[in-house]
């Protein structure tokens, strides 16, 4: 059984319609590229998934539950955005464990697991840096490891390599793609290039197929 | 020419000069003067010991610091939600909404707090309650314009980011929305403290004996006991504090700076769900209904008398007598007349003294910038502190101009004027100086070149200035406190002594001329928003509250 169920999903703003029907699924630890020129809807599809936009018609299933009405913080959805958004106020392991500390888990612990998601996406001793200071590359990490730490039951990435320099792109596609296979991460990357699609994804779909 | 790199318009240095004498000597002579004569009247002779000796001195300072700061907290906590609907949602009214925010703030600090007067029970009246609650209201734009502004550019991206981490609304609120608005929520409580602890119209109409601020001790020290000695101690007193709180605020807004990627423009949500939608509404409801409540009051009070609704206050505004052959020495109409005079005056003095000093710190480059700071000082100096440094500065001969008419419209001027050149100076600046190159090219001499190309862009913003110098001198109550001479009265004062007397016929009037100089006050400055709108300019803080307090 399918673990994301996204059913006829429509969305309209104003006038326009940007989703009709949009329907698709991905199994348990499958990652599914969604893949669209730009306006195609791909970044709306996802917001509706992570309950940040409510859609007009459809539902979303996660497991065997409908969480179409669910509020984001409930879904245990992560979503690594484009641009990262990364908590400019805290430092590079608190944005990691920001979302142990609002599980609640202790400060000594959540130190030890953010730190360790730093190290898997090889950025150990960065704990203390300001993440206003950090390189594109690794802000990007940062923003990754920070949902990977939540241990989301999906996770999200709109189009997460955008903007990184080609030996940068292609070294994180790896990595990101190594880290969703150890982790058995279930997961649905946007983007509008192939060739990152392939290299992460196992499988692609585009958002005509999807949205007839 | 020497500094022509430097300056937004080109001219020569000496017309410059010329442009620049009239401003710095109304400066020199009417704030830099009293100012001087202030500070040398406070240090002088054994007025500061005694002063601070008094143990009243500090009852006063007490409380003006208590209520400041209960004010500012109340405001900040009941402005956040009004201020979080207007920067994150799109509803029916929200113009409206911040349109009467905006009208609120603009309004004279006596129309305040006779719509307070009006509103609240007598046994409110009088209390240090009705002065804070009043403090609020007005102040509630306050936390919009700054906060609300801030927050309108805050990315909504990030708040979904934590909340994709498991973070409910409130704790989004918490650990992310309330960090990165600190430099608002300083700049805010700043504005608000200086606003509240300089409070003078409000205390003067709405407080009692124990309910006085340092700034209505120091006009009832200095006009009501001849304490002059200790009134400009208790100025200095003032304006240290105020220093200390801007040096505060700085470094506050400074040390919580982030590197927050802002946003210029985002789209404002529509609610998403029916408690949402209930939020908002409550929020948006319950804010208008505190903004527009007091005011109905007042305008209800100026139709109700002892025996029930009547139109006598407005019907009887004209008459001095209150009853066949007794007078108490106050003329309505005469003051409307007074103030609108005063107005006229005011505003030209502003506007020709504006007029000339934008062109020469528009023309000057560097040397521009000390007249520019110069200019801006009267805003950074209470209103009261303005009147009373000119009231015992100019009291003797040559210069005993107490009773010169013109003294209140220059003092209402002064305090206009840094909005004249806020507003004018930006326009002028902005003129592209390759337009004057290309006069000269068709021949032009420097400065008919500059009067061609430059002055023409004057008119619409002086227009603006004009109408906020007149809303300002309308409603100006702190320096006329000082300035103006028995039968000279203007509104306000007016307003003050209605309100202060007691017979419901003299109440009723009183509110009746605090809702006609409220309407005054808004058409000006919806007149203003209508002509900044066509002109592009930047928005600026006007009217009642910076100048009277």
């Amino acid at each position: 059984m399918s673990h994301l169920r996204v059913e006829q999903i429509g969305i309209r703003f104003d006038t326009t319609d940007v989703l009709r029907k949009a329907t698709f699924t991905v199994d348990r630890a499958e990652v599914v590229a969604l893949l669209g020129p730009s306006g195609s809807g791909k970044t709306t599809l996802l917001r509706v998934i992570a309950g940040i936009i409510r859609p007009d018609s459809g539902r979303v299933w996660i497991g065997a539950n409908n969480v179409t009405s669910l509020p984001t913080h409930r879904r245990g959805v992560g979503l690594v955005f484009q641009d990262n958004q990364l908590f400019p106020h805290m430092s590079t392991i608190d944005n990691v464990a920001y979302a142990l500390r609002v599980a609640g888990v202790g400060k000594a612990e959540r130190q030890d697991l953010g730190a360790a998601w730093l190290d898997r996406v090889g950025l150990a001793g960065f704990e203390g840096r300001n993440v206003t200071e950090l390189s594109g590359g690794e802000a990007k990490r940062v923003a990754l490891a920070r949902t990977l730490a939540a241990e989301p039951s999906v996770v999200l990435l709109d189009e997460p390599l955008t903007g990184l320099d080609r030996e940068l792109h292609d070294r994180l596609a790896a990595q990101l793609a190594r880290i969703l296979v150890e982790h058995s991460i279930t997961a649905v990357l946007v983007t509008h290039d192939q060739a990152e699609a392939d290299v992460i994804a196992s499988r692609s779909i585009r958002m005509d197929q999807i949205d007839g | 020419m020497k500094n022509g790199e430097r300056a937004a318009n080109r001219l020569p240095s000496r017309v410059v000069a010329a442009l620049a004498v009239g401003p710095i000597v109304g400066l020199a002579v009417f704030y830099l003067w009293p100012f001087a004569t202030l500070l040398v009247r406070a240090i002088n002779g054994s007025a500061v010991a005694d002063t601070l000796r008094r143990g009243a001195t500090w009852d006063v300072a007490w409380f003006t610091l208590w209520q400041a700061v209960v004010s500012t907290a109340i405001t900040m906590l009941v402005g956040l939600a009004p201020a979080y609907i207007v920067a994150r949602f799109e509803f029916p009214g929200r113009q409206l909404l911040v349109g009467v925010l905006t009208a609120i703030f603009v309004l004279p600090t006596v129309v305040m707090g006779a719509a307070f007067l009006a509103l609240l029970p007598d046994s409110l009246d009088r209390t240090v309650w009705a002065v804070i609650a009043a403090h609020v209201v007005f102040n509630l734009a306050v936390m919009i314009r700054t906060v609300g502004a801030f927050w309108e550019h805050l990315p909504v991206d990030m708040e979904s980011a934590a909340a994709t981490l498991g973070a409910s609304r409130w704790r989004v609120f918490v650990d992310i929305s309330l960090p990165l608005l600190r430099p608002s929520l300083s700049a805010a409580g700043a504005i608000i403290f200086l606003f509240t602890f300089t409070s003078f119209g409000v205390i003067r109409i709405l407080g009692s004996a124990g309910t006085r601020t340092l700034e209505v001790e120091v006009w009832r020290r200095a006009t009501q006991l001849g304490d002059i000695g200790g009134a400009a101690v208790l100025s200095v007193l003032q304006l240290a504090v105020l220093a200390l709180v801007v040096g505060w605020s700085t470094r506050a807004q400074r040390r919580h700076a982030r590197a927050v990627d802002l946003r210029p423009e985002q789209d404002r949500r529509r609610a998403k769900s029916p408690g949402e939608r209930r939020f908002i509404a409550l929020v948006a409801i319950g804010t208008a209904c505190l903004c527009i409540g007091p005011l109905a009051s007042m305008a209800i009070r100026s139709f109700r008398s002892s025996s029930g609704w009547s139109t006598a206050a407005w019907t009887t505004l004209g008459k001095t007598e209150v009853r066949p052959g007794i007078r108490l020495g106050i003329d309505p109409v005469g003051a409307l007349v007074n103030s609108l005079q005063n107005a006229a005056w005011a505003t030209s003095f502003a506007v020709v003294l504006g007029a000339v000093a934008s062109l020469a710190i528009a023309a000057a480059g560097r040397g521009g910038r000390l007249l520019d700071i110069g200019l801006m000082l009267p805003i950074g100096t209470s209103a009261v502190t303005i009147g009373f440094g000119m009231l015992i500065t100019f009291d003797t001969p040559p210069v005993d101009w107490r009773a010169e008419w013109w003294l209140v419209p220059v003092g209402h001027a002064l305090v206009a004027l840094p909005f004249v050149v806020r507003t004018t100076l930006g326009v002028l600046r902005s003129v592209d100086p390759s337009l004057q190159d290309a006069a000269a090219t068709l021949g032009a001499s420097p400065t008919r070149a500059w009067w061609h190309v430059v002055v023409p862009f004057l008119w619409r913003p002086l227009a603006v200035g004009a109408a906020l110098a007149a809303a300002i001198s309308l409603g100006e109550f702190g320096a006329t406190s000082f300035l103006s001479r028995s039968g000279d009265e203007t509104l306000p004062i007016a307003i003050d002594e209605l309100l202060g007397r007691t017979g419901s016929l003299l109440q009723a009037q009183g509110y009746a001329l605090a809702t006609l100089l409220a309407v005054a006050t808004v058409c000006l400055v919806i007149g203003v928003s209508r002509f900044h709108d066509a002109t592009g300019l930047a928005h600026r803080r006007s009217g009642g509250q910076t100048v009277d307090r």
